[in-house]
């Protein structure tokens, strides 16, 4: 089966996302080892369940 | 495809992991020597542009050792919880899963040899696992080897790779 053709549109440069994805796996990580997880609600749009 | 997957995440031994107090933000799980770790997946597929319509998303992952010692004894279960939550989440939904190792220490190179061990030794016939560069960073992608998502998300950094940007 022929696979459909995706486009994307990025909304920034794809280094730039990466760059910026980087800076969010840190606060991310900081912050849930500091243990204010909570604070993340909202900000991100995290998987809910499996 | 599930009937793979399956036969393949039979041989690991996981630690439960749950969603503490149904937060909705990260799954966690604990070790048999009382270490934490959560796993967070974030939807970034509006920052990539994927158009709403194509029924995959763009997941980026994001694992975390809460309260870590200095020195993590060595547990194959941590793995085996990891890739099997990855390998059930493939499962369920035809999402592309991916990771950035940055090169800001030598800590992220070794994280990163120990995902490709542990990928390899726990592949799926379905389940492809492809490493691009982004500027200095190693960029994986987890996902089903018939995802159009992943295919028009490798072209792009192709594409912005060869273009120099």
């Amino acid at each position: 089966m022929k696979k459909k053709e995706i486009i994307l549109k990025p909304k920034k440069s794809i280094g730039t996302i990466v760059k910026q994805l980087l800076v969010d796996k840190n606060y991310i990580q900081k912050t849930i080892q500091e243990g204010n997880e909570s604070q993340l609600k909202g900000k991100y749009k995290f998987v809910k369940s499996l | 495809m599930k009937a793979n997957l399956k036969e393949n995440t039979n041989s690991l031994n996981p630690y439960k992991y749950h969603s503490p107090d149904n937060s909705g933000i990260s799954f966690h799980f604990a070790t048999s020597n009382n270490f934490g770790y959560s796993i967070a997946l974030h939807d970034c597929s509006d920052l990539f542009g994927v158009p709403e319509n194509c029924n995959s998303r763009l997941m980026f992952l994001v694992l975390t050792p809460i309260k870590p010692p200095t020195i993590i004894p060595r547990d194959n279960r941590v793995r085996d919880t990891v890739v099997h939550f990855i390998m059930d989440f493939l499962a369920k939904n035809k999402d592309v899963i991916f990771y950035v190792c940055s090169n800001k220490d030598q800590q992220e190179k070794v994280r990163s040899r120990l995902f490709t061990d542990w990928f390899k030794k726990y592949k799926s016939p379905n389940i492809e696992r492809e490493m691009k560069m982004v500027d200095n960073s190693e960029t994986y992608f987890i996902y089903h080897n018939d995802n159009s998502l992943a295919d028009a998300v490798l072209n792009a950094i192709d594409k912005y790779n060869s273009a120099g940007m």
